[in-house]
């Protein structure tokens, strides 16, 4: 609760205006750490999110811009999975849910709209941030335009003290729950018939469709399994911060940028770019205030794509100038 | 007499792959050259590296005596070297005379293109290299609307229009008829002594047109070098050729 | 191609009507749609014509609508006072580079030159490191999501969501006399107009058959010795400059300028107006700005509520169904009758693209 407490006294401060670019304030070590701990948990979050982007973009060159919608949608699945089940159990039957209900919901998509516009890259994304709109107001009209609240079971909200300063088990979980995914999508992707078949189908969908894989199936599962892979981020965004109709769109535009950053369709480079940006988003956080923060991460991505335009770790023939 | 265009040890890996290893090339003012070898041999990557879309490792490309290999590509260029792509790279929203127009500005800055007039004579130079390629009639028809052969020619008129020191031509008769192919070795013909013209191609009919000096490029490096006739006659061409066939043949088994 | 040019006229000439049929309101409303087909435009130069999706063309649209709502609030304060939204955030001088924004000859040049020099800064971060495609999409979108959290956080400078409100005069005219709406609206028109002939000319000179060459095979124009990338960047430069003139002229209209304005969703929203009605089309682009506009202003006032979803449908429906957009679709038609001008094969390259 402490990191808690002193987040809510820097929120008072800066509703005054009067700290903006936060020079008066003192940045002791327990303040940094904090912020880390924040950045660790958001970067978590962005990398589940950046996950199933990585797979649609990587793989599929489809930008869907309505993954931060799947991501709410998993939020609000949460929320009805505490009311289904109570306080303390509710994650084991929200991680199945979301994930089955956002797959299916990216079958649908796929199926009505993505699969009509492959090859247009720039057209995924108009039609998908379409998509987007039309789910948030939705939401909106269900649940309405305010937020609701999904509490950690109490198994976790207790924390973990480390000296002067404390992580939320919360915060935790959501990591290795990040860590968790990144691994067996990579496993998946590299180690099952399923992932070569994926494979196959990216590096020549000619030859693959020859040799009998059923190409537009494969294009269908990646995109619902991304989409679950929402889901679940859903599920772990719920657990630390409230489920609005438009979570997802704050959540969409970094997780774009850490897949350019990463390298597009890299997953260990995804994984790494959301910790960096994470990291230089908390570090700024802790020397000013949380908006400036967020630009300073921003701009430092594209600053760092001047340096390497193609990501940490480029896919071999798939450079920035031929999207 | 020093060369027009000189590559001295040029090394171009792609992720370890060597495509060109040490290679040592030169070319004459006003010589066409053949730039014959199997698939793989680095011929399309030895004129990417001239033309600065690929930078080289190690070595030096020199034109002129002056070293290119780290200019910017307008700026190598403008020196007066013009490419042809082996896909033809016609730009398909313009018409045929739009294509050239773009082709023969001398001042290629965006604000002479935006406030300078074009000039008389790139008129008659387009007039006239329009004639040269044979596609005058179609002056002002759309260059989508042109066949896969006449695409090329448009191509070769773009390169030439520009009036380049040094044409590098990479398979300018893909596509072509018989026919056609033996117009542009005619056309081709006509240009030595004025420029100097690469040429790389496949089709062992049109080398034999152009009846010019032969380099062999075999894994990046220069292999062999002579007349036709020398070439055709060499065992060891032959056997790179046929070795490679060989080796491709075990693999289709295996 | 001459019906075209006379269906563009009497278009032109259908709107200078406007005053003489409509009501005030109306007029007033027209003339803000106006003002938004300038943004729509300029994307129509950068995408359409350039190949370069901004995502974030609201940015130069702020710069331009903060640049003289700055002026326009200065003015309706009284003198030796701050700004009220400065005095209530605790601000106890003004911020240095508020000062200039007093002059209006100093306001109006950089309505045109902020957004000019700011497009053409990012363009040569962007272009000369060969970033292209939807690369630049995300980057220029990231861009204004940081332009707009920093308006929102800067409240005391910025006066933060609420944006900047409450200015009346212009050049010490009344804004809110049906007068100057109409005269306002026939300004508008006519800087629409002269912009539109502008562009026009940009386009059609060497200059634009190179960007459109460049667009289609930056790569071919490349090697025949053009530094593509300068003409990518003017021609952005010239696009933001053009947004820059919308937000300006839209601030006046409005009444007041905010980030809800010109964040992440409104930029992605100019851009569909232009894919609408035909990316590759200037006037296609002022007709896109005007329907949905139009549209947007009926069913948002009969369902409030609907609005999004039908706007959610636009996108989808233009995306799959019509990537030429309604110009795009309709000019095959018209020019069988005339001279073909593009082949449906390159239309094909050119939304892959």
């Amino acid at each position: 609760m402490i990191a808690l407490e002193q987040h809510d006294t820097k929120l008072r401060m800066r509703s005054r205006g009067i700290f903006f670019w936060g020079g008066c304030r003192s940045v002791t070590i327990v303040f940094l750490l904090d912020q880390l701990v924040n950045g660790f948990s958001n970067g978590s979050i962005l990398l589940l999110t950046a996950i199933g982007l990585a797979l649609s973009f990587g793989l599929m060159r489809v930008i869907n811009m309505a993954h931060g919608e799947l991501l709410m949608i998993g939020g609000y699945v949460t929320y009805f999975c505490t009311r289904v089940m109570g306080p303390e159990n509710f994650l084991w039957l929200a991680f199945p849910t979301a994930f089955v209900v956002t797959a299916l919901l990216g079958v649908l998509l796929e199926f009505l709209v993505i699969r009509k516009l492959y090859g247009r890259t720039l057209d995924t994304l108009l039609a998908t941030w379409g998509i987007g709109l039309i789910l948030q107001q939705g939401a909106r009209q269900l649940f309405g335009p305010t937020g609701v609240p999904v509490n950690a079971p109490s198994w976790l909200s207790g924390q973990w003290i480390l000296g002067e300063t404390s992580i939320p088990h919360v915060r935790i979980f959501v990591f290795i729950l990040a860590i968790v995914v990144l691994l067996t999508t990579i496993a998946l992707i590299s180690k099952t018939r399923f992932g070569l078949n994926i494979r196959a189908v990216n590096q020549n969908r000619e030859i693959a469709s020859s040799l009998g894989i059923n190409t537009k199936l494969i294009d269908m599962s990646i995109f619902a399994f991304g989409s679950g892979l929402a889901g679940i981020a859903g599920v772990g965004m719920a657990l630390i911060s409230s489920v609005t109709p438009t979570v997802g769109s704050s959540y969409i535009i970094g997780a774009f940028l850490v897949v350019m950053l990463g390298g597009m369709g890299s997953l260990w480079g995804t994984a790494l770019a959301a910790l960096l940006v994470a990291m230089v988003g908390a570090i700024a956080s802790s020397l000013t205030t949380e908006s400036l923060s967020q630009v300073v991460a921003l701009v430092a991505v594209i600053v760092f794509l001047q340096l390497r335009p193609k990501g940490i770790f480029p896919q071999r023939g798939r450079s920035l100038e031929e999207a | 007499m020093s060369p027009l265009l000189e590559l001295q040890d040029i090394t171009v890996s792609f992720d370890g792959f060597k495509a060109l290893n040490s290679l040592n090339f030169s070319i004459a003012a006003g010589e066409i050259r053949m730039v014959i070898g199997p698939n793989g041999a680095g011929k399309s990557t030895m004129c990417d590296t001239i033309i600065g879309k690929v930078r080289p490792q190690h070595g030096k490309v020199l034109f002129e005596g002056r070293e290119i290999q780290k200019l910017s590509e307008h700026k190598i260029v403008g020196l007066g070297i013009g490419r042809k792509f082996q896909a033809p790279g016609v730009l398909e929203a313009l018409t045929v005379k739009e294509n050239l127009q773009i082709a023969v500005r001398r001042n290629k800055q965006w604000y002479s293109s935006l406030f300078g007039r074009s000039a008389t004579h790139e008129a008659d130079d387009i007039e006239q290299v329009l004639n040269q390629v044979g596609l005058l009639e179609k002056m002002d028809s759309n260059a989508s609307q042109l066949s896969h052969g006449e695409k090329q020619w448009l191509e070769i008129a773009m390169v030439l229009v520009q009036k380049p020191k040094l044409l590098l031509l990479d398979e300018p008769t893909a596509g072509m008829t018989a026919q056609e192919t033996a117009q542009t070795a005619t056309l081709l013909q006509s240009l030595a002594g004025e420029h100097s013209v690469l040429v790389i191609d496949h089709d062992m009919s049109f080398v034999e047109l152009l009846a010019a000096p032969v380099t062999v490029l075999h894994m990046g490096t220069l292999f062999k070098q002579g007349s036709l006739q020398e070439i055709r006659d060499d065992s060891s061409v032959q056997e790179i050729y046929l070795g490679r066939a060989k080796q491709e043949g075990e693999h289709a088994r295996a | 191609m001459l019906l075209k040019r006379i269906l563009i006229g009497v278009a032109f000439i259908l709107l200078a009507c406007v005053p003489l049929v409509f009501s005030s309101y109306n007029v007033g409303l027209m003339g803000q749609f106006l003002a938004l087909a300038l943004v729509a435009m300029s994307i129509s130069i950068s995408w359409g014509i350039g190949g370069m999706l901004s995502l974030g063309q609201g940015l130069f649209f702020g710069l331009g609508g903060y640049a003289l709502a700055m002026h326009l609030k200065l003015v309706a304060t009284p003198k030796g006072e701050l700004p009220d939204f400065m005095f209530y955030n605790g601000l106890e001088h003004m911020p240095w580079w508020w000062e200039p924004f007093t002059n209006p000859g100093f306001a109006m040049c950089a309505v045109v030159i902020l957004p000019t020099l700011f497009a053409a800064f990012l363009g040569m971060v962007v272009f000369k490191r060969r970033i292209t495609g939807v690369y630049v999409s995300l980057i220029t979108q990231a861009l204004v999501l940081a332009f707009v959290t920093l308006l929102n956080g800067a409240q005391p400078y910025t006066s933060g969501t609420n944006g900047i409100t409450d200015y009346h005069t212009f050049l010490g005219i009344d804004l809110r006399t049906p007068e100057f709406r109409n005269q306002l609206y026939f300004a508008t028109l006519v800087l629409v107009v002269l912009c539109y002939l502008g562009a026009k000319a940009f386009l059609t000179s060497h200059f634009g058959k190179v960007l459109l060459a460049i667009r289609d095979n930056e790569n071919r124009v490349r090697f025949l010795g053009y530094d593509t990338s300068d003409y990518k960047i003017v021609a952005f430069a010239f696009s933001g400059m053009l947004a820059g003139i919308s937000g300006a002229l839209y601030a006046l209209h409005k009444g007041t300028i905010s980030p809800q304005m010109i964040d992440t969703s409104h930029s992605i929203l100019f851009v569909v107006w232009v894919a609408l009605a035909g990316r590759q089309s200037l006037g296609g682009a002022i007709l896109g700005a005007v329907l949905v506009n139009f549209l947007q202003d009926k069913i948002s006032t009969l369902f409030p509520e609907g609005w999004l979803y039908v706007m959610g449908g636009l996108f989808v429906l233009v995306a799959v169904y019509m990537p030429k957009g309604i110009i795009g679709t309709l000019e095959p038609l018209l020019s069988k009758v005339f001279k073909p001008k593009l082949s449906p094969r390159v239309e094909l390259q050119k939304e892959q693209a």
